[in-house]
């Protein structure tokens, strides 16, 4: 559970992404794969939420590590860097799932999330945060990647409407019907 | 039940609560549900919703921070574009040879000169001029942080004088001026960490 230790962890300074952003948008391509190497756990289990599959999640994501290295230095304001990487991230997914052959199975992600789960970790959070990732398999696809989006990659309204071609308003209405929905599923709610 | 605000409703007045917009029909909505205990339990499985949501999304996340194995072999593959820029004529020994150097490669030998230095950092590096035709006259013009306590007519200095030993072993270049704008300060941990980037196990 404890994430990999930064590479300045020698010093016990955080780099901020403002000066590893500016170092990487110079070429600096220590700094940059510093940056990504913060980011890159998000951004993996986003994509592995939003494509289904550990091997599309990589693929997704090692576009996006080439895509971010060409166009950081359109980035502007680097304190937003997080949420810049889980937006390209959410395009290069998209693209991904669109292009997909129908009908090819994919990885069960709530399969596999229970499984790699540690008896220890199970047994604290285990039952609430599994009774969520089975519910959200109840929901119709659509509302599935609205709410990946809107609550993983942190996207907002606007971002989720235009990747998926709705207006803002029915991304609105489908994200609340689909947490009702899911607490419906986790609680046993009547509606 | 028609007494009770409708589910969807809810959900959004929560989102508003949390973007802090409080519209006069927001505030009376929240009214209601403070007063109505039905809507507050609803209001509070939809919290509960909003916590587990959380949990699940750190839990996913630091699974695939705690084995990273998976980062090191995409990081190891990862073929980055270099800014080459210009091309920089080289003197060739023989007629037939055209040699040349990138603008990239001397930008970054500019800016690992530059880092020897103790207390100074190279933010940006630009070679101004006709570098293409040879022995035209450039400038050279260099951003730069210089740690804090240290004194910055001493670093500029001797900053100037590594890049300008580092040009002539390295380049062909006839530089004319060496311009220094010191942008920034910074900590001596910034410094070393900034440094130990290029030292990380991890570094391409």
């Amino acid at each position: 559970m404890t994430p990999s230790p930064a590479p300045t962890a020698s010093t016990g300074v955080e780099l901020p992404d403002a000066l590893l952003c500016a170092r990487a948008v110079a070429g600096d391509q220590y700094a940059f794969q510093a940056l990504i190497r913060r980011h890159a756990p998000a951004m993996r289990s986003y994509a592995i939420r939003l494509t289904g599959s550990t091997a599309d999640a990589d693929d997704v994501l090692q576009e996006t590590f080439i895509q971010a290295w060409r166009k950081l230095d359109t980035l502007e304001d680097a304190a937003k860097v997080r949420s810049w990487l889980m937006t390209l991230t959410s395009r290069k997914a998209i693209d991904l799932i669109r292009t997909r052959k129908p009908n090819v199975p994919i990885d069960d992600v709530a399969e596999t999330h229970a499984k790699e789960q540690t008896p220890e970790q199970s047994a604290i959070t285990g039952s609430e945060i599994g009774a969520l990732a089975k519910a959200l398999k109840t929901l119709p696809k659509q509302s599935q990647e609205i709410w990946v989006m809107r609550e993983v990659g942190g996207s907002s309204y606007q971002e989720i409407a235009e990747l998926l071609d709705i207006s803002p308003a029915s991304v609105r209405g489908k994200l609340a019907r689909a947490r009702i929905k899911l607490v419906q599923e986790m609680e046993g709610w009547d509606s | 039940m028609n007494t009770h605000i409708p589910l969807e409703t809810l959900s959004n007045w929560l989102e508003d609560e949390h973007s802090g917009n409080h519209s006069p029909q927001h505030l009376l909505t929240g009214l209601h549900i403070h007063h109505c205990p039905t809507c507050t339990q609803r209001l509070e499985a939809l919290q509960r919703l909003e916590r587990v949501t959380n949990d699940l999304v750190t839990e996913e996340e630091n699974k695939q921070a705690s084995d990273s194995s998976w980062l090191d072999t995409m990081l190891s593959n990862l073929v980055l574009e270099t800014k080459a820029g210009r091309s920089i004529p080289l003197t060739a020994h023989h007629e037939l040879d055209t040699l040349t150097q990138t603008e990239g490669s001397v930008i970054a030998a500019i800016r690992r000169a530059g880092e020897s230095l103790p207390g100074a950092l190279v933010s940006r590096c630009r070679l101004d001029g006709d570098v293409e035709a040879p022995r035209t006259p450039i400038n050279v013009e260099i951003t730069a942080s210089v740690r804090e306590g240290s004194s910055v007519a001493d670093i500029t200095r001797e900053l100037r004088e590594r890049v300008r030993k580092e040009l002539e072993r390295i380049s062909e270049l006839n530089v004319e001026q060496i311009n220094i704008t010191v942008e920034d300060m910074h900590s001596f941990d910034i410094e070393q960490a900034t440094k130990n980037l290029k030292d990380s196990p991890h570094a391409p």
